[in-house]
């Protein structure tokens, strides 16, 4: 993937399959009905079909660009996927969820931040420890005592 | 109107309307509301989409009304806090700001910050005043006729507006609209209302509800912005630090230019925030350009004129008022951030639409008076409170995600006391992401999540009443004038294209 119209043959493609794919479980899992008596289906069906023809038709036009030019204009200025960055804030979220019911809100936010704070250089374990511990405080005073929802602190229920 | 007039039924409106808004409850609310939103808006990389999504949790226990004013509050504080970004950063707090860096910036660096900070808290102010004046004036009468509106005004009404979102708001208009329907198709996740048929769930219960929509909005705005931005960090360098209460009195010259360009701006923000699709981007990017344009120094621009500072934030406040008059009186949002308030309004099991105003005078009224408390706090608050918001700009962004995330953890896991919306947060991440990196846009993808269910509900009511008939869809005038403009906002763009083609070929020959 190194020019935009590249990615946009991604875009297109991942479009068309998302819209068959919606609209298919509408055919096969729902009743389309009449359009006088619409099922459940139709609608799911309709929008799904959408999707698809939006992405074939980003397709075509992509294509047609390509064709005209046949060097790539605008290489240059795309995102650089960083993938690590993505794994560490995504597993920090999922870190947190097992652990909030199960262990409690101090656990869950240290755990939480600890996982994120790998993903930046700046963000030594230590500052990382004394952030986490000022965010348990926060969490503590606005979500337990203003808000009084059942968040426990500390749990063991594994 | 009846025998009472129309100004005599305003009167009292704004009555009903003070008596709500100036509760103590409601006014706490409401400076909580700005003071958080100017703060989270002054923080550059967290724009009015995160800001909502971040703090609706904490919305979400308190009384409907408590929290629409204080979302609201949130929603125009952190425009405020934006400018504040822009002008001493170079780095605009959220995309309606970017403006406010042409000629602020250059200020700041003349040593005339302080001047441009507080000229943009007082045209800010003028901005939000027009664009309120004119929601009063207009809501109500728009709400009236919207009351004879049937399915297929509504459902066309709908796509207009998605329609126009999604392929005004720059990039590709294939790939906006492509992603509406796919945000129309995410909305459709759930037991279908009419049949009690579950679609889309795959077994899950936690499914049959939906997909959450502050899932959605954390994680494709916020988590994937977080992602985004932990790589780029760059130290923070503040232009001018002697910011001081002496240091914010305009001289004679600025007061000159002070008036014209704000009325300006508030002219055309005020009209441009109705229209579907255009926000208040657009609208202060335009009241630069004729600014500019009508300026006898046209040459200043760019190198620190107070005009240019101005106009654009007088537009991008006032159009955010406005914003809010096709959602109260419609229901039918014309940007992301108006399709989040609503959702949320939604959750509140709040029903904004042209019933609204009759059932719920209280809301409507105090809402809109709230306005005027929020933006009169705004603009009482920011003159002193300006140097701790110049200190909020040096937080270091390696501190500010993790909290960020923290937020979004916990209000996320608060609003149903269940891990399931943590794991939507999670997986829109990293669709989020993906879609970012496929350059597909995420905000039409909101609009659409939010509409899509009412549009389903719009179009099966039509064909239901007309026996699949498709004619009902535009046999009144009113639908068809909106599947006329419907037409144009596609077809003009295609025939545009085709013109450059031919055009660019007959220069090639």
């Amino acid at each position: 993937m190194n020019t935009s119209s590249d990615r946009d043959l991604v875009a297109a493609c991942a479009l068309i399959l998302s819209g068959l794919a919606f609209g298919f479980y509408a055919i096969i899992q729902l009743r389309l009905g009449t359009f006088a008596q619409m099922g459940p289906g139709m609608f799911p069906f309709l929008v799904g079909l959408t999707v698809a023809m939006l992405g074939a038709a980003l397709l075509v036009t992509t294509a047609l660009k390509r064709r005209r030019a046949q060097t790539p204009v605008d290489a240059a200025a795309l995102e650089a996927p960083d993938w690590r960055t993505l794994a560490l804030v995504v597993f920090s979220i999922a870190v947190f969820a097992l652990l909030i019911r199960r262990a409690g809100m101090v656990p869950a936010v240290f755990a939480m931040v600890l996982v994120a704070s790998r993903s930046s250089d700046d963000l030594r374990p230590l500052k990382a420890l004394a952030l986490a511990a000022v965010l348990c405080v926060i969490g503590w005073v606005v979500f337990v005592l203003l808000l009084g929802l059942p968040i426990p602190l500390l749990a063991w229920s594994f | 109107m009846g025998d009472i007039g129309f100004f005599g039924e305003l009167y009292s409106n704004m009555a009903i309307g003070l008596s709500t808004a100036l509760t103590l409850e409601n006014l706490l609310y409401c400076l909580l509301g700005v003071t958080l939103g100017t703060f989270l808006g002054a923080l550059p990389g967290i724009g009015v989409l995160i800001a909502l999504s971040m703090l609706f949790p904490v919305t979400f226990h308190l009384p409907p009304t408590a929290a629409i004013i204080m979302l609201g509050g949130i929603y125009y504080g952190t425009a405020y806090g934006g400018s504040i970004a822009s002008i001493l950063l170079n780095v605009p707090g959220t995309p309606a700001n970017a403006v406010a860096c042409l000629d602020g910036h250059p200020m700041a660096r003349q040593g005339r910050a302080a001047v441009a900070l507080s000229m943009t808290a007082a045209s800010s102010f003028v901005g939000a005043s027009v664009g309120i004046i004119i929601m009063m004036l207009f809501a109500p009468v728009i709400a009236e006729h919207a009351l004879d509106f049937g399915p297929a005004e509504y459902f066309m009404l709908i796509l207009l507006g998605l329609l126009a979102a999604s392929s005004m708001s720059g990039g590709s208009a294939i790939k906006g609209v492509a992603m509406v329907f796919f945000g129309v198709a995410l909305g459709l996740v759930g037991t279908d209302l009419s049949s009690g048929q579950n679609r889309y769930t795959f077994g899950l219960v936690e499914l049959r509800d939906g997909l959450g929509l502050l899932g959605i909005a954390m994680g494709i705005f916020g988590v994937t912005e977080i992602v985004a931005s932990i790589r780029g960090e760059r130290p923070a360098k503040i232009e001018s630090r002697s910011i001081t209460l002496r240091a914010m009195v305009p001289t004679r010259d600025d007061m000159r230019r002070f008036w014209m360009p704000s009325l300006r701006g508030a002219a055309i923000g005020s009209f441009i925030g109705t229209l579907p699709g255009t926000g208040s981007m657009i609208a202060s990017f335009l009241s630069y350009a004729v600014e500019k344009r009508v300026s006898k120094e046209p040459e200043r621009f760019g190198k620190g004129a107070i005009e240019g500072v101005i106009a654009p934030e007088a537009a991008n406040n006032a159009a955010d008022q406005t914003a809010f008059i096709p959602t109260l009186t419609l229901g039918i949002p014309g940007s992301p951030a108006l399709a989040l308030i609503l959702g949320i309004l939604l959750i509140h099991g709040i029903n904004p639409g042209p019933t609204m105003l009759a059932e719920r005078p209280d809301m409507f009224w105090g809402l809109i008076m709230s306005f005027w408390v929020g933006n009169l706090l705004l603009l009482i608050l920011n003159i002193p409170l300006i140097g701790i918001w110049v200190r909020v700009l040096t937080v270091p962004y390696h501190l500010l995600f993790p909290s960020i995330l923290f937020f979004v953890c916990i209000g996320a896991f608060s609003v149903n006391n269940s891990t399931f919306d943590l794991w939507t947060v999670a997986g829109f991440a990293v669709l989020g992401y993906g879609m970012r990196l496929i350059g597909l846009p995420a905000a039409p993808l909101l609009l659409g999540y939010v509409l899509g269910p009412m549009m389903e509900v719009q179009f099966r009511r039509t064909l239901i009443f007309s026996s699949g008939d498709f004619t009902a869809f535009f046999d009144r005038p009113i639908s068809q004038a909106l599947l006329l403009i419907c037409v144009l906002i596609v077809a003009v763009p295609v025939l545009l294209a085709l013109r450059d083609r031919r055009r660019r070929r007959l220069s090639a020959v």
